[in-house]
């Protein structure tokens, strides 16, 4: 019985298919916000959907001279990678499918193996820009990645646990950790849109200078599996920052209005900024947030030894 | 715009070299150059802020063959005092205008290769950078010959269009079909 | 040896003819070295018509509407320029009103240039909030144009010896309304080019091309403006309006990319108060004048200021109904060398900008081949297209 009930956690719900369709519709949520921001119309509610499929029917192309493969395994490897992260958290609100000590690091390592395998899908093929978006996917993964962690480490440190079904609970049970933790909170929200390559951190994919960088070369089913990756990202990093920091997450209704909060404040910050340099990227996080994240952390680690939290 | 740049300025900066000239427009000024000169007035320009170069034009001047376009073409040339220095072209020639502008006033030097085999003018592209782009393009449109020029390559017509081939040039009346 | 060891350090990235960055054909390769560019060339013509040549084979009236083609963005002044030099030689003068309206379809073309500008200036720099938000208020001017000339690109106002559309009243105060509305609007770009940080910290010392790079370089129009080369024909060379509705000319001392997002954004200030001043003091009278059919001999330049810099026609007139020679030369093609100069030492990220920065033309640089394929019934010849086109209107 068992069996079945971690095969129905990984294929239906709270993997898999429940969460591909939350990734997706939390894509078109994205892009909608954006649009409307922009005075556009965007895109109707089932366009995601209609891309992945779209994308799915159509013929990949192999580009001479890749790794066959690790041109077609490394989309796999990605998708399953996030996949496997979003059994730790927890989605709509309920209780992860798995938990154990320490399963903090392993989703976020699980999350950065997406970017990863990015940009070595960038780094296998011949094209330039993909090479370059390639180059620069990792360099953003280097610097947003400590910064990140720091931020999502005050928290844990706070609970006590680096457990995120235990933080989660801790987190509902005490003050929103946002208004304890302000300065976690922003490098934990900008952060996460760094991960995602989302404007102003999207100089990786910047498709006005190396058109859509590393998945320059992806067609068909490789680069819908990128996107499916992306998409089931978002759900994950907006589940983990919400459940540190607005108050954790024990009911869908409070999932699905605090993630969304949060997807608003995400489209928001897309639209007011100019694509950053990634020489400018790197050099904010290392000196504006990865310097905030380690004071607020030290300050954390300073009033818990001293007993006032 | 410098209002002390007149054509009187222009004519005594030009004047070692100048052949003639003579006023096309009110505010346009032709002076005929030798192209072994026209490095040396170029920089007589530059060297006295006159104006700046605002275009290269190419001209293809088909020859001519009766008498009475002989004879227009002879008076013309005595009337313009460019007979002094060289005998008419009869055949098929290129005239290379370079526009030099100064607030209104437009100065035109004027080089006339003698034919179209021998039709060598000078680079200025190392006087003026952006020369480079005109004399590519009066290159490859009319098949002048730029010495000198530090990158001949195309610039606006394809990699593989046929050599020999100048479509400014009068006698272009398109490509053979087969191109 | 150490050539070759070095070259395979390094990385040419092609842009173009075919890339995002550009909405127009054009090639670029840039020799990067990671991420700073070391080498840049350029490659046009993929926009090649045969434009030069066309004019030859066409009489005087049918070239005017063949060169506005030269250019989508800035057809009337291609148009107003092949006008101005065809009458100057025929010794016809264009009545003040038809100047006037010259110089007011010139400029509120200028503001659609220039509204057009900035928002590919912001979509290069990844800033597409602004650029939806400046392509939408665009659409203002596009409409008055089409209110005034009938189409909102390939405005034909022009006719040698005047224009064919008069300014009435309610045009006049629709235009007026718009005004209101874009001065508002280009105050609040302003605004955010010159606050937004990081827009600026894609703008601020890039690109920087001091006042003698740029006087030695032959850098015209808003792109030589930004580096405080005050040249504008329309105040060195008054032509049509112009002479009775001076200008003031915008000049910047930066000369980075900030500096020429400046000076657009502020001569969208400049024209609304001329336009509104032309509207105010437009002169009474006919609006065209006729014109011979056979020009006669000569040769005259007809410089004009367009939103990107002066344009430059050579024309020469054998006294016939078709020009002898017709020179088109576009302030595009002068600009091109200030980015090859300034390129070097830039971060790839940058170019795309850099590439912009000057408002470059693709179809503006590339004219003058036609080739003729009588046969091939894919390419229509000029009969064809012109009886297709007769045809298909009646």
């Amino acid at each position: 019985m068992s069996e079945l009930s971690s095969l129905l956690a990984l294929m239906i719900f709270p993997g898999g298919l429940a969460l591909l369709a939350a990734g997706l519709l939390y894509e078109w949520a994205d892009r909608k916000l954006v649009a409307q921001l922009q005075n556009r119309l965007g895109p109707r509610w089932f366009q995601p959907l209609a891309d992945t499929f779209k994308l799915l029917a159509k013929e990949e192309i192999v580009p001479q001279g890749v790794h066959k493969g690790l041109f077609w395994g490394l989309p796999v490897v990605a998708v399953a990678a996030a996949l496997t992260a979003a059994l730790y958290v927890p989605l709509a609100g309920l209780n992860p499918a798995a938990a154990f000590r320490g399963d903090l690091i392993v989703a976020l390592y699980m999350l950065s193996l997406l970017t990863l395998c990015l940009g070595l899908a960038g780094a296998n093929t011949y094209n330039r820009f993909s090479v370059i978006g390639a180059t620069r996917t990792l360099t953003q993964l280097f610097s947003y990645e400590a910064p990140f962690m720091l931020s999502l480490l005050g928290p844990a440190l706070v609970a006590g646990t680096w457990q995120i079904s235990s933080i989660n609970q801790y987190a509902a049970g005490n003050t929103w950790m946002i208004l304890t933790q302000p300065v976690g909170f922003v490098v934990a929200l900008v952060g996460l849109m760094g991960k995602l390559e989302l404007p102003p951190f999207d100089a990786p994919e910047a498709e006005t200078e190396i058109v859509s960088g590393a998945l320059t070369e992806y067609s068909g089913r490789g680069l819908a599996l990128f996107h499916l990756g992306k998409d089931i990202e978002l759900v994950i990093g907006l589940t983990l920052v919400s459940a540190f920091y607005l108050g954790g997450l024990t009911n869908p209704l409070a999932f699905l209005l605090k993630t969304l909060a949060l997807l608003l404040i995400l489209a928001v910050l897309q639209s007011l900024f100019a694509r950053l340099r990634i020489d400018q990227t790197v050099g904010l996080w290392w000196r504006v947030g990865a310097l905030l994240a380690l004071v607020q952390l030290l300050l954390v680690i300073v009033l818990k030894g001293t007993g006032v939290l | 715009m410098n209002p002390e740049n007149t054509f009187e300025r222009a004519t005594e900066l030009l004047a070692p070299w100048a052949r003639w000239s003579k006023m096309v427009q009110p505010n346009m000024m032709e002076v005929s150059v030798s192209r072994n000169h026209l490095l040396q007035c170029v920089q007589a320009l530059l060297d006295a802020g006159w104006g700046y170069l605002s275009a290269i034009t190419g001209m293809h001047i088909p020859g001519v063959e009766n008498t009475t376009d002989i004879e227009k073409q002879w008076s013309r040339l005595s009337q313009e005092g460019e007979l002094s220095y060289r005998p008419p072209h009869t055949g098929d020639s290129f005239l290379v205008l370079y526009h030099f502008c100064e607030g209104d006033l437009v100065l035109n030097l004027r080089v006339h290769p003698p034919s179209l085999e021998d039709s060598n003018v000078p680079s200025l592209s190392r006087l003026i950078p952006v020369a480079g782009i005109y004399e590519r393009e009066l290159q490859e449109m009319f098949g002048v010959v730029v010495d000198d020029i530090p990158d001949g390559s195309h610039f606006l017509l394809p990699e593989d269009w046929p050599d020999g081939v100048y479509p400014l040039r009068k006698d272009f009346k398109g490509l053979p079909e087969e191109v | 040896m150490e050539e070759q060891v070095q070259a395979k350090n390094k990385f040419v990235v092609p842009i173009g003819p075919q890339h995002p960055a550009l909405k127009e054909p054009g090639h670029f390769e840039f020799t990067v070295d990671g991420e700073i560019v070391v080498g840049a060339t350029v490659r046009l013509g993929y926009a090649h018509r045969g434009i030069e040549k066309g004019c030859e084979d066409r009489n005087w009236a049918q070239g005017m509407y063949l060169v506005e083609r030269v250019c989508g963005i800035c057809s009337h002044i291609h148009a107003m320029t092949f006008a101005l030099g065809a009458e100057k030689l025929a010794n016809v003068t264009a009545p003040p009103r038809a100047q006037a309206i010259r110089l007011l379809v010139g400029e509120l073309e200028r503001i659609h240039s220039h509204m057009l500008w900035l928002g590919v200036q912001a979509h290069e720099g990844g800033f597409d909030t602004l650029f939806m938000y400046t392509w939408r208020d665009r659409e203002t001017v596009m409409d008055l144009l089409e209110m005034l000339t009938g189409n909102r690109v390939n405005y034909s106002a022009n006719v040698l010896g005047g224009v064919k559309c008069d300014v009435t009243d309610p045009i006049a105060s629709e235009i007026l309304k718009g005004m209101d509305f874009l001065e508002q609007r280009a105050r609040y770009y302003l605004d955010i080019v010159s606050t937004d940080e990081t827009f600026l910290g894609r703008t601020r010392d890039v690109g920087t091309m001091t006042k003698e790079q740029a006087l030695r370089i032959g850098a015209i129009g808003p792109t030589g403006r930004a580096s405080g080369l005050e040249r504008d024909v329309r105040l060195n060379a008054p032509y049509a309006g112009y002479v009775d509705f001076p200008i003031k000319v915008v000049t910047e001392q930066g000369g980075d990319l900030l500096a020429r997002t400046l000076v657009r954004v502020k001569e969208l200030f400049e024209s609304i108060r001329l336009i509104r001043e032309v509207l105010d003091k437009l002169p009474p009278g006919e609006i065209s004048v006729r014109m011979p059919r056979r020009v006669p001999e000569g040769a005259v330049v007809s410089r004009v200021e367009a939103p990107r810099g002066e344009v430059l026609y050579y024309m020469k007139s054998a006294g016939s109904d078709k020009p002898e020679r017709i020179k088109i030369r576009t302030p595009s093609i002068c600009n091109w060398a200030t980015v090859m100069a300034t390129a070097v030492g830039h971060k790839l990220a940058d170019m795309p900008m850099l590439l912009a920065g000057i408002d470059p033309c693709f179809s503006c640089s590339d004219r003058s081949v036609k080739i003729v394929r009588r046969d091939d019934e894919q390419y229509m010849t000029w009969e064809a297209l012109r009886q297709y086109g007769n045809g298909f209107y009646r």
